[in-house]
């Protein structure tokens, strides 16, 4: 509770703690300020900035253009808490994803008539990488897709994903990546389109996905660390060929009549989150085929719909060295599931944000899993849940509930693997509770000053560490403060980042290092607790490490 | 998932080559694997138009008339040449790309124009196939706002004047998108003449809601033409020619004052409105498909009231649509925006309709696989929002569900043989002539009769020099009642020639044969005009086998598409 009162002259009166469940005719905010730029201190011209509130599903999201002298204005805000962040060629993207304190996103709070003045964003000048892509002739290749991937949690795993959309090749082969923030990069090309050509000795090859400098392995990629500004010239890649397959088959309903005209995809079976996606299109008479196949082991995924009903195709297939012609991918009814969500605590306005789905380990690009809305009544049917395992994924519920139980008939489906494999049955019942605890409280630096865009974490007591849905993030707003609602009873520790990389508090090793300045708090029901948290500073987070592989 | 019924496009995609109301040798649903001696083959070489080298690592696509799933490919070799093995007969189109090049079909004069479909027949295989790639054009240059300042995330598009249904319009066909600096580069474009279009919105996302505190007017960036302007009128045209590369095209933004539609949104089909239902602004007289939403904005409210700001005069269409539990709900409103705000938009979401269907056939019932049909609405009134369609069951009944309300005409696909449709029936109204009608409400079944003893005209074409005219286009149209465009039928020469037109309903007709035709010319009236002395009288009986010898009517004779210097 130390320091707390030093802040109350700052905070405005009217702080209402208890959100109403439909905010009457609120007065209206507004918020003034200006766009600089972080390395000249000018301001910045014409800056596209967006105002998107947090804390609530659906939330408002505004913008407006900077002027010639960088100043913006935004009036007729709804109260509440958001997130403002600025853009403008030539200056870093907001990289969705770097949580926490990203210093080119604030957090704001605005109380009901409350008028901001004076904020001042800041933009990092932008780092470029350019290059060209060329075939093994030292040919130019158009209509290469360059990515550039970072190592970011997902999952509480550490995992080479795309940062930024991949920009395609020109006829020169020419490519230019731009708009980067500061940061550890890899890149990689590959072809747009499948396409592969007849190998000498039988067979196919075709393009494969190369990291810069010239390799199909991940591990062998370098490294490329991009400071604030810097423009990487002549990053040229030798697209790699490599042996493929073709992998052909037909789409058949239960009794082997084709079906025509739909969407196939070929995923790898057993990563999560691959790059790597083959694309078809089945014919009249049923027939698809993919090109440009490496060897690994696959599904076929298919999706259709009849008379309102849907059918769903899963079929794993191993690839080697030949070609496979003669898969019969069969549909099969999908699985129905029928559910409810029940409330405890306060009634909820309404259902009609909420959507509950089973999330496919497996087939998480594709979006194999199966969701449904919510109807008035809070029951809802999961449809089209085709034979395998599945998480169960429920969202937008308000801030302040938390799903306190999930059950398919007796069997605890809030944490474990739900397993469909030979089936779906049962009813999912949903437990949502108004009576979680709340945490609300102000980080402060070493000097005892509130500390803005602060990443506030917390963290669930060891037995727990796994369950990824108990973890909650939130930034500190323009006073320090912050507050985290809907917290399901049990141990936690709390931590104050300055910087960190959103996702990295999941992972065990990372955590470690910190586990002694986590302050530990007991949530029961309704309980409301607060904190002060000392901010753990940019310098003391661990770095980076080079490679996981190495 | 269930939006997958109506694939909303965002690049617009050109109807080149294939005329979609054509008559293409439908395959018979469940067929057995061709026989090894049947299979076919094609090959041939790739050269440079200009210098007649051949081309090496030219990628050749062949894909099958009709047909849009599997393709076969390869690439050509050092010499230029490729083969294609292992094909099942019947007829396909050939194209090949290379960088450097325009991407060419075979046959064509053009990219939209036909390709000449390649005839092969079982155990065929074809030697001589030659293509002629032209090298590309290259237009390159930077787009900059009205201080002289680079824009990002600009959307260039080269345009051409192309012909839909009788109506000229400028048409997008390649496109590129500016990056930090501004600067665009669209390549592989086919010598021409060619308008650049350059549009862009300030705002990041249309679902994002302005809310600048200034006193000033509504002003956005609009829809500007190189050199600067945004009226099509003042637009000015660059050439390209093979091998070229024009740089310096640069465009400057034109801003314009914008004004804003407000109104609600009422749920026509119960209480309380839908989550998220997004209010789309779109062009009202846009022919080809594809979308280019002008505008959107969210309904944010219970009480459904929505804002549309940054608008820009013009006349548009106000599209709202929802989706739950498989049903949709939409509506469409015509609005003419002009320089005044526009409130009070009253829009009344209303469910789609379900359509319940039939098809029975009028005559023997053999040979009919209705599993492998499909039912198809074409819209004649409001164009870019897709085509609503349903498989037909083994019992011969289709359900269509979710069909906005509008006009539209009913086409049968995967018919076999001489199988045409002889009748439709909504109730107690006729749907084949008149089309079906949705916009007052539907209700009844749809009942198509179809039968198997349409006729069938063969034939070939020739030019002048009695050569044969491959990638010709044959127009069957019917003698009377030109009007009922169900009637019409197209389809384009192989490589001998030939043509053959199955499934015609028994009447009088006139046969013509184009060198080039546009896309749904023949719904123009005015098309046939000139040429009607050129047909030839062809009259077709119940499961008549007539034929017929075609002279093309060159290019240069028919009308409408000399301006824009094709």
């Amino acid at each position: 509770m130390r320091g707390i009162h030093i802040l109350t002259a700052l905070i405005p009166a009217a702080m209402n703690a208890q959100q109403p469940a439909q905010p009457p005719k609120a007065e209206a905010c507004s918020i003034e300020g200006q766009v600089v730029s972080t390395a000249t201190g000018e301001p910045l011209p014409k800056a596209s900035i967006q105002l998107m509130q947090i804390g609530k599903p659906r939330g408002e999201w505004y913008t407006t253009t900077a002027t010639a002298g960088g100043r913006f204005a935004l009036q007729d805000i709804e109260p509440g808490k958001y997130r403002l962040q600025a853009t403008k060629t030539g200056y870093a993207q907001l990289q969705f994803g770097v949580g926490g304190a990203s210093r080119q996103v604030t957090s704001l709070s605005l109380d009901p008539g409350q008028h901001l003045r004076d904020v001042v964003l800041r933009l990092v000048p932008q780092a470029v990488i350019t290059g060209r892509v060329v075939d093994e002739d030292g040919e130019p290749m158009p209509h290469v897709s360059v990515e550039v991937l970072r190592y970011r949690y997902m999952a509480g795993k550490r995992q080479l994903l795309p940062s930024s959309g991949g920009m395609g090749t020109n006829d020169l082969g020419e490519y230019r990546v731009f708009g980067l923030a500061a940061g550890r990069y890899y890149l990689a090309a590959r072809p747009q389109t499948d396409m592969d050509t007849p190998y000498q000795s039988g067979g196919w090859q075709s393009y494969a996905r190369t990291y810069y400098p010239g390799t199909s392995d991940p591990a062998g990629a370098t490294a490329l660390d991009v400071s604030p500004g810097a423009r990487l010239r002549g990053l040229d890649f030798t697209l790699m060929k490599t042996r493929s397959v073709r992998v052909r088959g037909r789409l058949v309903r239960a009794g082997g009549r084709p079906i025509q005209n739909q969407e196939v995809r070929l995923l790898p079976r057993d990563e999560s989150f691959s790059l790597s996606e083959w694309w078809s299109f089945a014919d009249q008479q049923g027939v698809f085929q993919f090109r440009g196949v490496t060897p690994g082991a696959y599904s076929v995924l298919a999706e259709w719909s009849e008379d309102g009903k849907w059918y769903s195709a899963r079929q794993p297939v191993d690839v080697r060295e030949n070609d496979i012609s003669n898969l019969v991918v069969e549909f099969s009814p999908g699985a129905e599931l029928k559910g409810q969500v029940r409330v405890e605590g306060r009634p909820l306005a309404s259902f009609s944000d909420i959507h509950v789905g089973l999330q496919s380990d497996a087939a998480f690009r594709f979006g194999g899993g199966a969701f449904g809305a919510v109807k008035r009544d809070g029951s809802f049917t999961l449809s089209n849940i085709g034979p395998d395992r599945y998480r169960l994924n429920a969202f937008g519920s308000p801030e302040d509930y938390y799903i306190k139980s999930a059950l398919v008939g007796d069997k605890e489906a809030l944490d474990s693997l739900l397993d469909f494999t030979q089936g779906a049955s049962g009813t999912l019942d949903i437990l949502l509770s108004s009576n979680g605890g709340q945490v609300e409280g102000v980080v402060l630096n070493a000097a005892e000053q509130p500390v803005t865009g602060a990443a506030v974490v917390l963290v669930p007591d060891e037995p727990r560490r796994a369950q990824t849905r108990l973890y909650k993030d939130v930034s500190t707003d323009q006073y320090g403060r912050f507050n985290i609602k809907g917290i399901a009873p049990g141990g936690y520790k709390l931590f104050a980042w300055e910087e960190v990389e959103s996702g990295a508090y999941q992972d065990p090793d990372f955590l470690k290092a910190f586990e002694a300045l986590g302050e530990r708090k007991a949530i029961r029901e309704g309980s409301r607790e607060s904190a002060q948290l000392k901010l753990i500073p940019a310098e003391n987070k661990k770095p980076a490490p080079a490679n996981p592989a190495r | 998932m269930s939006l997958a019924r109506f694939a909303f496009l965002a690049v617009p995609v050109l109807l080149t080559a294939q005329q979609p109301v054509g008559v293409a040798p439908q395959p018979p649903a469940n067929p057995q694997p061709t026989k090894p001696e049947d299979l076919c083959s094609v090959e041939g070489q790739v050269l440079n138009a200009l210098t007649g080298e051949p081309l090496k690592k030219a990628r050749i696509t062949m894909s099958k008339d009709g047909d849009s799933g599997t393709e076969h490919g390869t690439a050509t070799d050092a010499g230029g040449r490729f083969m294609v093995p292992d094909l099942d007969p019947g007829r396909y189109y050939l194209s090949a790309n290379r960088n450097g090049f325009a991407p060419a079909q075979y046959g064509a004069r053009g990219s939209n124009r036909a390709g000449t479909p390649i005839s092969l027949t079982a155990g065929q295989h074809t030697r001589d196939i030659v293509l002629r790639l032209t090298p590309h054009g290259v237009i390159a240059g930077r787009v900059l706002d009205e201080d002289g300042e680079p824009v990002e995330r600009v959307q260039v598009s080269t345009m051409r004047y192309q012909s839909f249904r009788g109506k000229r319009q400028l048409a997008p066909q390649g496109w590129g998108v500016t990056d930090d600096l501004g600067e665009y580069r669209i390549f592989g474009l086919e010598p021409g003449k060619y308008y650049l279009s350059a549009r862009y919105q300030q705002r990041n996302f249309m679902a994002a809601e302005d809310r600048t505190a200034s006193g000033k007017p509504d002003e956005d960036y609009v829809p500007t033409y190189y050199p600067g302007t945004n009226d099509p009128a003042g637009a000015v045209s660059v050439a390209v020619t093979a091998g070229s590369v024009l740089g310096g095209t640069d465009i400057t933004l034109r801003k314009a004052r914008t004004v804003r539609v407000r109104g609600r949104v009422a749920n026509g089909a119960g209480e309380g409105l839908p989550n998220n239902v997004m209010v789309q602004l779109m062009p009202r007289e846009q022919l080809y498909f594809g979308l280019f939403a002008h505008q959107a904005a969210r309904v944010r409210k219970q009480d459904g009231t929505f804002e549309l700001r940054g608008v820009t005069p013009g006349s548009y269409m106000l599209v709202a649509q929802w989706w739950e539990e498989g049903k949709g709900s939409s509506v469409r409103q015509p609005v003419d925006v002009g320089s005044n705000n526009i409130d009070n938009v009253s829009l009344l979401l209303t469910p789609g309709v379900e359509l319940k269907g039939q098809i029975h056939v009028e005559g023997p019932p053999g040979g009919v696989q209705f599993d492998s049909l499909n039912v198809s609405l074409e819209p004649q009134g409001f164009l870019p929002m897709g085509q609503p369609n349903a498989s037909v069951k083994q019992d011969g009944s289709f359900t269509l569900e979710n069909v906005p309300a509008d006009t539209y005409r009913i086409t049968v696909n995967g018919l076999t043989e001489n199988f045409y449709v002889k009748a439709i029936r909504m109730g107690d109204a006729d749907a084949l002539d008149t089309g079906l009608d949705l916009t007052r409400g539907g209700s009844g079944a749809l009942e198509i009769a179809i039968t198997p003893n349409g006729g069938q005209v063969d034939g070939a074409v020739q030019k002048e020099d009695s050569k044969p005219a491959g990638g010709a286009s044959v127009l069957l149209a019917p003698d009377s009642n030109r009007q009922q465009f169900s009637l019409f039928k197209t389809t384009t020469t192989d490589q001998y020639g030939h043509f053959s037109i199955k499934g015609v309903a028994p009447g009088g007709y006139k046969l013509f044969a184009f060198e080039q035709m546009d896309w749904g010319a023949y719904q123009d009236p005015e098309f046939l005009k000139p040429h009607e002395d050129k047909g030839e009288a062809v009259a077709i009986r119940e499961s008549s086998h007539e034929t017929a010898q075609l002279k093309v009517i060159p290019a240069e004779a028919a009308p409408a598409t000399k301006k824009d210097g094709n």
